[in-house]
């Protein structure tokens, strides 16, 4: 994955599997005790007390703003500064928590939804969280002059028709069917924030409290002794150090200036091992896509992009492109999709590619691969890629631009790789394969698939739900516009002093995605 | 007219025609300062994407796009959004950054003073280093110190200066000694005077990747001068050598010694980014290099201004200051 603003709109997207009857079933207690233990990875009681200094790659663009948060840098600052309705876990497959909401009810026709609030949380402020602060979120997620990032994810949300049920209940009316409402919180961008929320006095209910704040520098927050997880956080502050060079992170983790850093490149894993350092390999459903687009020749035939799909040799990709850090993909998205199709796996077949070549038409063909240096690994595997399709008599031409000129004419380019995060389908088929879609950079317009995502926007039963992502995940294998040949892996280290960081292999997200409250000294 | 009147009223003569000097320099200089704020706002603007782009990442979408541009004004003509720049920068209401929540003024200034910070320190040792190292290769020209010193000079002047901050972190901080902190993380919300620990890396590798220029001009301006006939002229006349040297050859040197240090320092204002970026060093070079990737128009026009600003202000000084110590250029002016 992914520019970060890319992950998150898959997670806001592409959030897989709160249970609403088990949402609903849970008591407060019961989850707050298990949120607490879920990220331990070591036993015994956690140590309170300490400050957790954590470089990132970070700009001026930083924002505390959690509607507006983009970067991984905004993700990490947000998360714990604020909670949505509901936390993300980092186990598969992909699944949610409640965090503030009690409960999150979608009514039969999926035309409305009613959420019952946490009680007795309290924002930073001593405020207690009530049904007017979700509404106010709401409106602030769509005000049409100011809108947030979750805005599009929340489409269906009727502004006007936000009812105060009680003091800590809301109903949401719909314009059109949303059964999977409840599958749309858990991300920064969805953050519950009081009435009057003021960007530069940042107020929420996360683990940490605002102390200073400085884009592009350095955020310093401190433990919130009021946070609704009975215990937690275990540290006193927590400190992220903006860097904007890997190589001064790298030296500033090897002298103990920082005690956590994310997005380890694999070249310098040798050079961490040996100080104290320990490394924490997430595997995931990042993907990056050689991404053809089906509205332009030669890709609009079918042939032709099950011909290149099968000119990649995916194991030695993985080795090649991403030095051993990645598993074989399948063509398919989010692996963590608990309607994830179990399909033959795609091998390299140059015979049949060349025969399916031969029969479009396009024996010997040429094509330029637009790609650009972001996202660790990408230009290497377009360039393995091109290596691999020489077999098969395809000339394929890196076109390696620099990321401006890339980003800006991203949705355009007739083939291409990018990046994208892990999520479920369901959450994420809007905007990356709906015709008309804002990230629809492979021009997808699938009739069918449009039906069986219409008829997932109607269907409340969670069983159903899932059948409808496998039909849809089967028809990128059958059809879909992306070579998706491979997972990149996350690689982070942190001071073998520290303990509470866990994979997080739902989304994939570094550093434990951020759980910084399940962090303490050992 | 009396010998008096004659000698005040070329006093007079002289200062009327440095003062002419400055203000034509400084007229130049603004003239300069003003096309390259032009040139540089067109430049930005040339440049693919902007700042609400930039923001809002890969996965904007329209309506947030169109709001986003409303709001920063970036949807009016160019020429407004120059003329509200100018007009700002020039009352002192430099605005906001377009994309970070924060005024160009603080964001600016922040980097301004860690840059000076680093330029004073780097040339309180440069400027002794290279006149006491240039002049002493110069008195032992073709000796072993001279040989030698030219050897490190030459090595260091053909290492790039990330190289060098590299074997600066490596040596001091992270592999051999653990003396020095690896990256300068300076907390931004306080003093940088109170954190001087973090300019002691950067200012190392800067001097060294610094210091031969001027050093290397000190030593060929003092040879120059050590062989001329007015020191061949006191050297006979018996003159201790200490004498010829200090009274006489220095002070003669002094003036290419002033322009090849005036360069060190117009080079140093506009910050390294090499090193700055090696040392996560948040100086003016580091910020102007964020700003420019993230469109971010102000804040890269007030910068570059500002350094040019302060170029054309150095430039001045260092004109009169080699004026002042170079009689010949005094007398014709």
């Amino acid at each position: 994955m992914n520019s970060p603003v890319d992950r998150r709109s898959f997670l806001i997207g592409g959030a897989g599997a709160l249970s609403l009857a088990a949402l609903a079933a849970c008591t407060s207690g019961s989850s707050s005790n298990s949120a607490a233990t879920s990220g331990k990875t070591s036993s015994g009681p956690a140590k309170r007390g300490g400050t957790l200094v954590v470089g990132s790659l970070g700009s001026n663009k930083d924002t505390l703003d959690a509607h507006q948060s983009s970067t991984d840098m905004d993700q990490q600052r947000c998360q714990n500064l604020y909670d949505s309705l509901t936390y993300l876990e980092g186990t598969l497959p992909y699944h949610f928590k409640p965090a503030l909401a009690e409960s999150i009810e979608v009514g039969a026709d999926a035309m409305t939804a009613t959420v019952r609030l946490r009680p007795g949380v309290e924002f930073h402020n001593g405020k207690t969280v009530g049904a007017e602060d979700l509404i106010f979120t709401m409106q602030r997620i769509l005000d049409p002059k100011n809108p947030g990032r979750a805005h599009t994810a929340f489409a269906a949300v009727d502004p006007s028709g936000m009812t105060k049920l009680d003091a800590r209940t809301v109903r949401f009316a719909f314009k059109s069917p949303d059964a999977i409402f409840g599958k749309r919180w858990g991300s920064a961008t969805t953050s519950i924030l009081p009435v009057g929320f003021d960007p530069k006095h940042p107020v929420g209910t996360g683990p940490f409290k605002f102390k200073s704040f400085t884009p592009g520098s350095r955020s310093v927050f401190v433990r919130n002794p009021n946070y609704w997880i009975e215990g937690q956080p275990y540290l006193d502050e927590l400190q992220i150090i903006d860097f904007a060079d890997n190589t001064s992170r790298t030296a500033a983790v090897l002298s103990g200036q920082i005690q956590a850093l994310d997005g380890v490149e694999p070249a310098v894993l040798g050079q961490l091992s040996s100080a104290q350092l320990e490394t924490l390999i997430t595997k995931s459903g990042f993907y990056q896509p050689i991404t053809m687009r089906i509205d332009a020749k030669p890709f609009s035939d079918v042939r032709v992009r099950q011909a290149f799909r099968l000119m990649v040799d995916r194991p030695a990709m993985v080795t090649q492109a991403y030095s051993g850090y990645a598993s074989i993909g399948n063509d398919m998205p989010d692996p963590a999709d608990p309607g994830y199709p179990s399909l033959p796996q795609r091998h390299q077949d140059i015979a049949q590619a060349k025969s399916l070549l031969k029969a479009a038409g396009y024996e010997g063909m040429s094509v330029t691969l637009t790609t650009a240096p972001e996202n660790g690994s990408l230009v290497n595997s377009a360039q393995v890629f091109a290596q691999q399709a020489k077999a098969a008599g395809v000339t394929v031409k890196v076109a390696n631009l620099t990321p401006d000129a890339y980003d800006a004419n991203f949705t355009n380019w007739p083939f291409t790789n990018g990046y994208w995060a892990a999520g479920i389908i369901s959450t994420g088929y809007a905007g990356r394969f709906l015709a008309g879609g804002g990230i629809n950079d492979s021009h997808w317009d699938d009739p069918a698939g449009t039906a069986i995502y219409q008829s997932l926007l109607k269907a409340t039963d969670e069983a159903k739900q899932t059948e409808l992502s496998g039909e849809l995940l089967k028809r990128f294998y059958d059809l879909g516009p992306d070579i998706i040949h491979s997972f990149k892996q996350n690689i982070d280290a942190y001071s073998s002093k520290l303990t509470g960081f866990a994979p997080f292999n739902s989304n994939g997200w570094s550093l434990g995605a951020w759980r910084y409250r399940l962090v303490s000294y050992k | 007219m009396t010998a008096m009147d004659a000698s005040t009223s070329g006093r007079r003569g002289r200062s009327t025609s440095i003062g002419a000097l400055v203000l034509r320099r400084a007229g130049s200089g603004l003239l300069t300062v003003w096309l390259i704020s032009v040139l540089v706002f067109l430049a930005v603007h040339v440049l693919p994407g902007n700042a609400a782009i930039g923001l809002l990442g890969r996965d904007t979408n329209q309506l947030a796009l169109h709001a986003l541009t409303k709001q920063l004004g970036l949807d009016r003509s160019l020429p407004y959004q120059y003329w509200h720049w100018v007009t700002g920068f020039v009352t002192g209401k430099w605005g906001d950054s377009l994309v970070s929540p924060q005024p160009v003024s603080a964001l600016v200034m922040r980097h301004v003073a860690n840059t000076a910070v680093l330029t004073l320190f780097t040339m309180l040792i440069t400027v002794p280093l290279a006149i006491v190292v240039g002049t002493w290769c110069a008195v032992r020209n073709g000796k072993a110190f001279d040989n030698g010193v030219s050897m490190v000079t030459l090595c260091l002047s053909a290492i790039p200066g990330f190289a060098i901050g590299v074997l600066v972190i490596y040596l001091l901080a992270t592999n051999v000694l653990h003396v020095l902190p690896a990256a300068s993380t300076l907390d931004p919300t306080a003093s940088v005077w109170t954190q001087l620990k973090f300019v002691v890396a950067p200012m190392i590798a800067v001097v060294l990747s610094t210091v031969p220029y001027p050093l290397r001009m000190v030593r060929a301006s003092m040879i120059d001068v050590l062989q001329s006939d007015f020191v061949m002229m006191a050297r006979l006349k018996g003159l201790p050598e200490r004498r010829v040297i200090f009274r006489h050859a220095l002070r003669n040197g002094l003036g290419p010694m002033v322009q090849s240090l005036t360069l060190t320092l117009v080079f140093l204002t506009g910050g390294i980014v090499v090193v700055e970026t090696v040392f996560s060093y948040p100086g003016v070079g580091y910020a102007l290099v964020q700003a420019v990737n993230e469109r971010d128009v102000p804040v890269v026009q007030t910068l570059v201004v500002l350094i040019a600003l302060a170029c054309v202000l150095i430039n001045l000084i260092s004109d009169l200051a080699v004026i002042a110590v170079t009689p010949r250029l005094r007398s014709r002016s």
